[in-house]
């Protein structure tokens, strides 16, 4: 089947099996090896990209799903992102597997002009799993990059 | 482990660090190649890492027991002073572009008064300890029997940290595990196999399970160490248990094992009286 | 993925009718939603079916409305569009708390109402809910519409009512007018399936439901009418305990799930009071 969406901002058409996962096809097909796979059953956060700028983990979407999308990956942030900045210098990142999808998950709420709160960073990453860091690093983080992202 | 190895080369661009320790996430490249440009008094950028395969480097030991930062770090910071000596105020890619390839190795030797036999593996196998305490506060639920650490403070002394945002990091790390041990994370075995080894049924902490946490570096330079360091790898993981179930038995829970679940706590004795830190000692009274 | 995807088919609904006479020609056909349940499986090398139907791009069937003094949900709303929903949150706050306490973000945005009802798992969240606001679920098929009440929908372990034709097409929640009380027990705080759910409604004669205590989400009859005649609550634990047949599994045990179950209806008739 033949299956169109956006790309990390640019158009792309592929020609594959409509039930492989998103994460196969990115990784595999793409050649985007920034999304991880931590799990291969939704638990571990590991694998998120943002589909239409909502985080989903792409280890449980059929690659049909994401027929007319906008997808962003890890490598679309570019490395420049405060966020991806603000990981490295409060090292936010050990081992580095949940890193990418992390950075995807909270990239919202460093984003949005609004501060959030440390109880709302939590909420939102409670779907990454970080076997490393104890997650205190990853909020002071996301924490940073807010500030940075919305310094006057 | 008494042979452990490190070594140094000079490169066209600076120095090359030989050890066999590698890396998973702990920091290790980074804090050897501090160590090394601090003891020669190069830019950071100037250290590169051989990859720890060992037909190209030394035997350094494993990378175990809290070890690499102050055996193999250890070796690596006199291997630097040595070769500054060898090649005097010149730069090591200078020399290198000069003199062509200089390689110095060093080996561990026990400290003074310290016996180890690598035969028979007796003896005092580290030269020093680091030193932590761990204060956890606790929530109990009296509907489900759920308990939440609502905050955790680590106070560790291991010398003098290499790169402080990595060792808090190292510790807020293992104290998240060792919190999940406590509370969250059981094996279950059937027919020999482990039965939940799924991160759907093999529970670990998440962002909302993890508590606010405190962490304090006592700086106490230890002589034998690089830069004063010792090791703080593994100790941080092992103080959060007993720190939790402490805190369970203050209020009043005789807990003997770990993970304390909420199904465990259901059938877990009340102790006979809760009286904070005189706890242990009355219930021994009362025997 | 350990299940290979190579000789399944999949086809893309464009339209309800579409759909529906898909599953009429061949009843095998799986229906996915969000796949939060489905890829799961095959990543456990099950395979819930060889043929499957993407119902994602029926836009129509996610729609969140109100008619006839019913709130409709479409089976195709995800968690994160129940949270958003103000007529949800104005109408069934407990199930903007079951859906907030869902896995983690990324499921909340895929996870559907439809899929939770159809998979039918015992520990589903959204079960209970709709037990407790007498729900009804509308299903579909090439012959016309029926509407089931939420407590007769389920026969079994996994098993309901629905016909393999048929689809869920939305649930139907009439107007809660008593307080509503939710509560999860997943002792992680996300990324969990309950050991024990609860939702309440403190009507005249007050409705109960729990989940992960039976093999199916149990309404609690007897309790109620024991709470409800005016009996006293300890009474009414009693009989709760004879309803419910929570077993031991690699999650918790039979005796935590009993007595988290009691201690849960003690709470909700505290908190309502
Ligand atoms: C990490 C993780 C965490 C989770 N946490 C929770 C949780 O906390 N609480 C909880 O209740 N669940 C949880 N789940 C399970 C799952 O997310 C929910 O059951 C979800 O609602 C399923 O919806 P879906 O759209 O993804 O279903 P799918 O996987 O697409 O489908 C599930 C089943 O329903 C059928 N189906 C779907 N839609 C229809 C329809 N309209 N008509 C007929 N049949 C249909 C499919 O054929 C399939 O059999 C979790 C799952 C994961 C992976
Ligand atoms: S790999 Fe997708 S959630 Fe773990
Ligand atoms: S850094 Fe290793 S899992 Fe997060």
């Amino acid at each position: 089947m033949r299956t169109r969406f956006t790309l990390n901002g640019e158009p792309r058409e592929l020609e594959t099996h409509p039930m492989r996962r998103l994460l196969d096809v990115l990784r595999e097909d793409c050649g985007l090896t920034g999304t991880k796979e931590g799990c291969g059953e939704g638990e571990c956060g590991a694998c998120t990209v943002l589909v239409d700028g909502e985080p989903v983990v792409s280890c449980l979407v059929p690659v049909a799903q994401a027929e007319g999308c906008e997808l962003l990956t890890i490598e679309g942030l570019g490395g420049d992102h405060p966020l991806q900045r603000s990981m490295m210098t409060e090292v936010g990142a050990q081992c580095g597997i949940c890193t990418p999808g992390v950075v995807l998950a909270a990239k919202a709420l460093v984003d949005a002009p609004r501060k959030p709160t440390l109880a709302r960073v939590r909420e939102a990453l409670a779907g990454n799993l970080c076997r490393c860091t104890g997650y205190e690093a990853i909020h002071r983080a996301v924490l940073a990059a807010h500030a940075e992202r919305h310094a006057k | 482990m008494l042979g452990s190895r490190a070594g140094l080369e000079t490169t066209p661009a600076g120095v090359r660090i030989l050890v066999a320790n590698t890396e998973i996430g702990q920091g290790t490249r980074t804090m050897l190649a501090q160590i090394v440009a601090d003891g020669l008094g190069i830019p950071y950028e100037q250290v590169e890492i051989a990859q720890p395969d060992t037909s190209v480097v030394p035997d350094s030991g494993p990378t175990v027991a809290s070890r690499t930062c102050m055996v193999v770090g250890g070796l690596l910071e006199k291997c630097a002073r040595r070769m500054r000596e060898r090649i005097g105020h010149t730069s090591p890619a200078e020399y290198h572009a000069r003199q062509g390839r200089l390689h110095v190795e060093e080996q561990y030797a026990a400290p003074e008064g310290r016996r180890w036999s690598d035969e028979t593996y007796r003896g005092d196998a580290y030269a020093t300890y680091a030193w932590g305490c761990d204060v956890a506060e606790v929530e109990l639920d009296p509907v489900t029997h759920e308990t939440r650490v609502t905050k955790f403070t680590a106070v560790q002394e291991f010398g003098r940290p290499i790169h402080p945002a990595m060792a808090r990091g190292q510790i807020e790390g293992a104290s998240a595990q060792g919190m999940g041990w406590a509370l969250l994370e059981h094996v279950v075995m059937r027919d020999g196999q482990m039965a939940n080894a799924q991160l759907t049924n093999y529970v670990i902490p998440t962002t909302l399970d993890t508590p606010p946490m405190d962490v304090v570096m006592l700086e106490n330079p230890y002589a034998g160490g690089p830069f004063g360091a010792k090791g703080v790898g593994e100790m941080p993981i092992d103080g959060p248990a007993p720190a939790v179930v402490n805190a369970l038995r203050h209020a009043g829970l005789d807990v003997r094992s770990i993970p304390a679940t909420p199904e465990a706590l259901l059938s877990t004795p009340r102790l006979r009286s809760v009286n904070g830190a005189s706890d242990a000692a009355q219930e021994d009274g009362a025997r | 993925m350990r299940t290979s995807s190579r000789d399944f088919t999949l086809r893309r609904a464009r339209t309800l009718d579409g759909a529906l006479a898909v599953l009429r020609d061949d009843p095998g056909t799986v229906p996915l939603a969000g796949c939060t349940d489905v890829y799961v499986a095959l990543q456990f090398g099950q395979r819930p079916g060889s043929r499957y139907l993407d119902l994602t791009p029926l836009k129509a069937l996610r729609r969140i409305t109100e008619r006839d003094g019913n709130l409709v949900i479409g089976a195709l709303a995800t968690y994160t569009d129940l949270q958003r929903s103000r007529l949800v949150r104005s109408r069934l706050p407990m199930l903007v708390e079951a859906s907030r306490l869902v896995g983690g973000m990324q499921i909340q945005n895929r996870g559907t109402v439809g899929g939770n009802l159809a998979n039918g798992s015992p520990a589903g969240d959204t079960l209970p809910v709709f037990a407790a606001a007498e729900a009804q679920v509308v299903l579909q098929s090439t012959q016309g519409e029926r509407r089931v009440p939420f407590t007769s929908f389920y026969t079994g372990y996994r098993a309901s009512v629905r016909r393999p034709d048929e689809l869920i097409t939305a649930v139907e929640v009439p107007a809660v007018d008593a307080r509503q009380w939710f509560r999860k027990v997943g002792t992680r705080a996300a990324q969990a399936i309950s050991k024990v759910v609860f939702a309440g409604v403190r009507a005249s004669t007050p409705r109960l439901a729990l989940g992960s205590v039976g093999p199916t989400v149990v309404r609690l009859s007897r309790t109620e009418r024991v709470l409800g005649s005016g009996g006293s609550l300890e009474t009414a634990i009693d009989e709760l305990k004879l309803e419910i047949s929570p077993i031991d599994d690699l999650r918790s045990t039979a005796d935590y799930r009993r007595e988290v179950a009691a201690n849960l209806v003690r709470e909700f008739w505290a908190r309502t009071a």
